[in-house]
């Protein structure tokens, strides 16, 4: 028995530390840049964490990346290559985002994308983003809250809720829509700005993937267009034109129904859009009452029918592409006829005769009912309250 | 009786120079008595012989040998109940009832064995009794005079509750029976007292409630009780790994208290108590894993708050053991679970750190493995040193340094406060945190769970006298659950658990009802 136990023991011993790795003897990556590269190679980048001094107990970290960029075939050769500059083992274990320049996404670019999906070491749920400029400039960008720039990213991507122009792709959902019936997909724009003399990134627009390269893209009122369309817009707002004033309207809750009919080669669809909102901004002096508010909502369902319209004009006669859902739907219908006409899909949905609805209703004014207007106002101490 | 031969043997190695079987009965010749005794008891320094004489009525006077043992003995008794009715004023007897009576004379104040045993005196002369010779008899009369100094009961520190009985054992196992007596006033309530040990001949009383506890588990206890054949038992901790079922697990399968109300609940479930003289510890079976989570005050507070505490408890536990070992095989592992907001201060603390991890963490474990040993044993006017050390140079120094890191520092320390919290399995947990970080450092999360498999399959096999150390977990009782990790109100626990082998299941009969007007 002992002697038994004792072997086992050091066998463990022998086994060395199996897969073991330090984590001050690798490099995490968070971020992943490709661009098109000569020669018909891709230029890889990546960001990496650089752990800065140890703070003791003072607090205060400054974490700084490191960004590095190396020209290979395939994404796991430069992810091999890399180490020789970055001198220690890569894991992309962390990697959140990947950034895509326009000039290779508007190549084939879907299959440099096939090691993230082989290797276990990459995340599925990072997010990815086309980028008009070198990915590098996106990566570099210095950064106003956190560590590194692809986390900041990523932590200004949760807070879409608030906007209704964004369309965050992460990695599975650009694979399921490639693999779904119809292989078009979307992917948002990010591109640097200057403000206040300072580098930030920016999202706006997005890319439209057809038969894995891009082919164009929509700008950022076509973006909420898509977003309505998809119905993935459960926040954001709208600001409309009543009488000449500004009035704005927050999303609460928004919901986009499809219903597509195909008789033929012919596709009839039409979009229903629901939206619940809360009145939040209103520059007029008119007081708020049910015949103003039902102007007002008027003129939000005009604007949303015209978004709706201007994605739907632009994928149709410029792009010729179907992002919109309205084929996932006609496939959900009609999963027999759908074999007949999937080839020719982007055809059909071109040609498609395509109705909107929108319905709004604004069932909250907010805290206050009347805008602020001086001769309203009684004073603070009327001693005649009941006048 | 085995047990007299075994004393005899004794008595024949303590005096060398004995002639052999003619000395171990007394003689009508005090003299021979006295020499008898001299070379059984040696030439100790402590047993002291008194001579004195007991005059009669008719102007005669007898010899008389008062033997005791100094110190064990209480002097008053001695002279006013000994030798003061005999000396004071003549006895009236006539030839053939002069022993008897001497000992109506002395009986009013003394409990007397008349013994014709010269061994068994001697032992009883040493364990604290007075022993009588009179010239002419061959009967010695043991008189119960024991008396010697005592800790008064007190509230034991390490069991201290807030709400609820402050007295605790003390090293006098009368005492302690009597504490037991007074809590349960029932003639089911047991009492067996056996020696243990050739030279210590320690007091160890059983104690159990007839009508509640399994018989087949008392009998169990005394035979293995009896089945000791020790030179010296000087403590309960020698008496717990002697009958305990698994010697070598990490695991105390044996539970202890110096509660007297708690000892007392114990023999109310069910089980069977230890009293060792001498030790104020008192020792139970069958103890219960999920114990080791109870407190003496749980039910006296609330049962949502108990519950809390259990889960609190049950939690500290875990991340007690688990935690560095989590941290190694994840920073070295599976590097993909660390949180992606963790990273950056993570990685910081590690990149100046010269060590491996495994060894950093090591380090800083045993380092307050160290610290918490030398505090123990350290008198409370060298502690605030320990702590200054122990804080500022560990927890500052050391960090800033760069020779451990912040996080792991953080990590190590939350695993070594909380183990604390589970005071009666604080070793165990110690030696698996050990255990666990090598594991995890050899194999990672595979390793760990490996371990965790292995640990889990010992903890089922282990069993408490007979009982599943695991219960109500494995086996499980579902019924038992309401006093585990959590607790019901008193009210949903009329049943005795099914835990611990027992004759009387209901414990409560009926309740008033709520609310009633």
């Amino acid at each position: 028995m002992f002697r038994i136990l004792s072997c086992i023991l050091f066998l463990c011993l022998l086994t060395g530390c199996w897969n073991s790795q330090e984590l001050n003897d690798s490099a995490l990556v968070h971020g992943v840049g490709l661009d098109k590269g000569s020669n018909g190679k891709i230029k890889f980048s990546t960001e990496i964490i650089k752990p800065g001094e140890s703070s003791g107990g003072e607090g205060g970290t400054t974490g700084e990346s490191i960004i590095l960029e190396y020209e290979a075939d395939t994404l796991i050769e430069g992810a091999r290559e890399s180490i020789r500059g970055i001198k220690r083992r890569v894991y992309f274990d962390h990697n959140r985002i990947w950034v895509i320049s326009e000039e290779l996404a508007k190549e084939d670019f879907i299959g440099y994308l096939d090691l993230s999906r082989r290797d276990q070491m990459f995340r599925l749920n990072s997010y990815i983003f086309i980028t008009e400029g070198d990915p590098i400039d996106i990566l570099e960008t210095p950064t106003l809250y956190e560590d590194l720039s692809s986390t900041e990213i990523v932590s200004a991507l949760d807070q879409t809720q608030y906007v209704a122009g964004y369309t965050p792709v992460k990695l599975y959902d650009l694979f399921r829509l490639m693999e779904g019936p119809i292989p078009n997909a979307y992917i948002p724009i990010i591109h640097t700005k200057e403000v206040n003399e300072q580098v930030i990134t920016s999202l706006g627009g997005t890319a439209v993937i057809n038969n894995r390269r891009m082919i164009g893209k929509l700008n950022n009122e076509e973006s909420v267009g898509l977003n309505v369309l998809l119905d993935r817009a459960t926040g954001g707002y709208v600001d409309v034109e009543v009488n000449g004033d500004k009035v704005s309207v927050e999303i609460n809750n928004s919901k986009t129904e499809l219903k597509p009919t195909l008789q033929g080669n012919k596709l009839k669809a039409h979009i229903e859009v629901t939206i619940d909102g809360t009145l939040a901004d209103n520059t007029s002096k008119n007081p708020v009452n049910e015949q103003w508010l039902n102007q007002v909502q008027e003129e939000v369902n005009k604007k949303t029918k015209r978004q709706i319209h201007s994605t739907l004009d632009t994928l149709q006669q410029e792009l010729k592409t179907d992002i919109t859902g309205i084929g996932m739907e006609t496939y959900r219908k009609y999963p027999e006829k759908w074999k007949h006409v999937q080839d020719q899909w982007n055809d059909i949905f071109t040609k498609a005769e395509i109705s909107v609805k929108v319905n709004t209703d604004i069932n909250h004014q907010g805290l206050i009912n009347k805008s602020m207007e001086r001769h309203n106002e009684r004073p603070h101490n009327n001693p005649y309250k009941f006048k | 009786m085995k047990r007299n031969s075994k004393m005899t043997s004794i008595l024949r190695s303590m005096g060398k120079h004995s002639q052999q079987q003619k000395s171990s009965m007394f003689t009508k010749d005090l003299q021979q008595n006295e020499e008898n005794l001299k070379q059984q008891i040696g030439s100790t320094k402590d047993v002291i012989f008194r001579h004195f004489h007991i005059s009669f009525d008719d102007a005669s006077s007898l010899e008389a040998l008062l033997v005791i043992t100094d110190g064990l003995v209480e002097e008053d008794a001695i002279r006013n109940n000994i030798l003061d009715p005999l000396t004071s004023e003549p006895l009236t007897a006539s030839k053939e009832a002069r022993l008897q009576q001497v000992e109506n004379k002395i009986s009013i104040f003394n409990t007397i064995t008349n013994e014709t045993d010269l061994e068994k005196s001697v032992l009883q002369v040493l364990k604290g009794s007075a022993l009588l010779l009179v010239d002419g008899f061959h009967e010695g009369l043991l008189l119960k005079v024991a008396g010697y100094e005592l800790r008064a009961v007190e509230e034991p520190e390490t069991e201290r509750a807030v709400r609820g009985a402050h007295d605790g054992f003390n090293e006098s196992s009368s005492i302690n029976i009597s504490l037991l007596r007074r809590r349960i006033p029932h003639p089911s309530l047991q009492f067996e007292t056996i020696q243990i040990g050739e030279y210590s001949q320690r007091d160890v009383t059983i104690g159990y409630v007839k009508d509640i506890a399994d018989p087949k588990l008392i009998e169990r206890v005394r035979k293995r009780l009896n089945q000791i054949n020790v030179d010296e038992i000087n403590h309960s901790g020698k008496i717990e790994e002697a009958i305990e079922d698994h010697p070598f697990s990490i695991f105390p399968t044996i539970g202890n208290t110096e509660r007297p109300d708690k000892a007392s609940a114990l023999l109310m479930e069910g089980r069977v108590v230890l009293i060792v003289d001498g030790d104020p510890v008192s020792l139970y079976t069958p103890f219960l894993f999920l114990e080791s989570m109870h407190s003496v005050e749980d039910y006296t507070s609330r049962p949502y708050y108990t519950t809390f505490l259990r889960g609190l408890r049950f939690i500290s536990m875990l991340v007690s053991i688990f935690l560095p070992a989590i941290y190694i095989a994840i920073l070295n592992f599976h590097k993909v679970m660390i949180p992606s907001d963790m990273l950056v201060p993570i990685m910081e603390g590690r990149e100046t750190v010269p060590f491996p991890l495994i060894m950093e963490v090591l380090l800083i474990l045993l380092m307050f493995e160290g610290v918490r040993e030398a505090g123990v044993r350290l008198p409370q006017q060298v502690g605030s040193a320990l702590s200054i050390v122990g804080a500022l140079i560990f927890g500052q120094v050391a960090v800033q340094a760069g020779i451990v890191s912040a996080p792991t520092t953080i990590v190590v320390s939350i695993a070594y406060i909380t183990s604390f919290i589970n005071n009666s399995v604080t070793g165990a947990i110690s030696l698996l945190r050990i255990g666990f970080i090598i594991a995890a450092s050899f194999f990672g999360g595979y390793g760990l769970i490996i371990a965790m498999l292995g640990l889990l399959t010992h903890m089922v096999s282990l069993t408490s006298v007979g009982v599943p150390y695991m219960a109500p977990i494995s086996p499980f009782y579902y019924q038992d659950w309401k006093d585990s990790i959590i607790r019901v109100p008193q009210r949903w626990l009329k049943k005795r658990a099914k835990s611990i082998p027992h004759k009387r299941s209901t414990r409560i009969k009926s309740l008033p009802k709520t609310g009633d007007k």
